[in-house]
């Protein structure tokens, strides 16, 4: 009886789990891709810990080698860096990687003792970036240059902030500046008050409809990926250099994904009744359930 | 102590809300209870920026070295916010909208004209006042700033300095002619359908490029966010070296 019972439990909680993935089978897809970048991010985790990679080659991104040119150029002016974080909350992607990048902006402006300035358009944005300020410049051993006002809140409105940071920068002319984050339609607006202020624009950012207004107004941008793949660019540590390898294994599988599905798909529009052979027509479901969006 | 607890929290809560999207029957409505929680800190955080602008303008405005461009910027900034903030507390914004007739523009006919409309309106004269005719006109003009910044930032990307930027000005130029009917009438003198070659460009080039992209950031998102999990990435809570 026992045994009947337990059984049925796991019998309804398998019910339970597949039910979601037989209603909607990309669900399995999507499973199956985070576990291979999990599984390859955890193995090269392991020998970058044991020391079975010392190092890894990292091609050149033009906006980060820029970074310290532009905090230089700036100090050489006597002008203020302007750090602007996008305009969404903490819980998006962007703005966490932007952090990280601003651990690296401020650290250097204590190093040269350049005035920083950041106007965000979140309070929890606010506190965070207080705080990472604040320790990069304690870690640059210049605690004393820090003042609570250099990250201060403006408001949530879209516009109410392009016009806030729009006044910022007419007034205090900064040497540089830093678009990295998620931005909307306020992107131009502020890349382009920069530009007529004689500023260097870096920008970065994952939203594709504002890259090319970033790109026609910007002097460097770091282009989609390169946003998540900055803070690995810039730090020394091997833990956070491997990172990018496992990111360029994830990217070679789909793209030999890309390249057999649509080979399959092509071949199987054009010879219907190759359908016959089990294995084609079991690699042309898989790939097909891809391309179903 | 002060790192590892946020670190801890941050994995807990990532592998629950991972959890849930692949398990969500199993799991129930853990990620719609964690929304919750995010809007609640949220709100209470607004205070704590809303304190943050008013002390530094308050700073900036009674500051000898403050430029005096930037003290009328701070004393406007405190008075509409205190006055905002006064006219919501005692007014509020009412619920009870009436009905009213009002004169619109009617932007759908080749000449403009003007109709009447059936528009519901808020009473309160004092958020009315505010809201429909301060912040809305404000906000609507720096959108509308865009369309000239457009304007300009087109002007120097489609410079032919280099062959990219070469490239770039051809594409835009037969992108814009075929959206327009003259595009199609000139060129059809020499019998190209432009309107075919743009949207080439449109769907299949412009498409490949963003979805490559697209499918980059999707990679780089699921590394970050492994990151940010397992304590990796720790600069947004200050890293130390």
């Amino acid at each position: 009886m026992l045994k009947i019972f337990i059984s049925m439990e796991w019998g309804y909680f398998w019910y339970k789990v597949s039910a979601p993935y037989i209603e909607n089978p990309l669900l399995a897809y999507s499973l199956f891709f985070l576990l291979f970048i999990s599984v390859s991010f955890f193995y090269y985790l392991y020998l970058a810990k044991n020391r079975k990679i010392d190092n890894i080659y990292i091609r050149k991104i033009p906006a980060l080698n820029s970074i310290d040119e532009a905090i230089g150029r700036s100090t050489e002016m006597g002008k203020p860096i302007l750090y602007i974080p996008g305009i969404m909350d903490i819980d998006n992607i962007q703005t966490l990687a932007s952090l990280s990048i601003l651990s690296y902006v401020s650290y250097k402006c204590a190093e040269y003792e350049t005035d920083f300035i950041m106007p965000v358009s979140r309070s929890v944005v606010m506190t965070v970036a207080q705080e990472v300020v604040k320790e990069s410049y304690l870690r640059a051993g210049r605690s004393d240059l820090y003042r609570n006002d250099m990250v201060f809140y403006l408001t949530d409105d879209q516009f109410g902030y392009a016009a806030g940071v729009d006044g910022i920068i007419s007034r205090e002319k900064p040497g540089a500046i830093f678009l990295i984050g998620a931005f909307y339609a306020e992107s131009l607006i502020l890349a382009e008050t920069g530009f007529s202020a004689g500023a260097i624009q870096i920008a970065g950012t994952a939203m594709i409809t504002q890259l090319p207004f970033f790109i026609a107004a910007c002097d460097y941008v770091l282009i989609g990926e390169e946003l998540f793949a900055a803070s690995a660019y810039l730090s020394k540590d091997i833990l956070d250099k491997i990172t990018l390898k496992n990111q360029d294994i994830t990217k070679a599988l789909v793209m030999v994904s890309v390249a057999i599905g649509a080979t399959i798909n092509t071949i199987y529009s054009i010879y219907p009744n190759i359908a016959n052979i089990p294995f084609i027509n079991l690699l042309h479901k898989i790939f097909q359930g891809l391309l179903i969006k | 102590m002060k790192r590892e607890l946020p670190l801890f929290i941050t994995a807990i809560t990532g592998l629950v809300i991972i959890f849930n999207y692949f398990l969500p029957e199993v799991t129930g409505q853990i990620t719609e209870i964690i929304r919750k929680w995010v809007i609640v800190i949220s709100s209470f955080a607004i205070i704590l920026g809303i304190l943050n602008l008013l002390i530094i303008s308050l700073r900036k405005t009674v500051e000898p070295i403050t430029h005096i461009d930037d003290r009328i910027a701070n004393i406007v900034l405190i008075l509409s916010l205190i006055i905002t903030i006064i006219i919501g507390m005692v007014y509020k914004v009412d619920p009870n909208y009436t009905s009213e007739f009002k004169l619109v523009l009617d932007k759908s006919s080749v000449i403009p004209l003007i109709n009447f409309e059936f528009q519901k309106v808020d009473n309160n004269v004092f958020t009315n006042v505010i809201f429909y005719s301060i912040y809305n006109p404000l906000s609507a003009a720096m959108f509308s700033l865009l369309a000239f910044f457009i304007a300009s930032a087109s002007y120097r990307a489609f410079r032919a300095r280099n062959m990219e930027a070469t490239l770039l000005l051809l594409a835009a130029s037969i992108v814009i002619l075929g959206r327009v009917p003259i595009g199609d009438y000139l060129f059809g003198l020499i019998g190209l359908k432009i309107s075919v070659v743009s949207e080439y460009i449109t769907a299949v080039i412009n498409a490949a490029a963003q979805r490559a992209i697209l499918i980059a950031v999707g990679i780089g998102t699921i590394i970050i966010s492994l990151k940010l999990l397992f304590g990796i990435e720790k600069s947004h809570i200050g890293k130390s070296e």
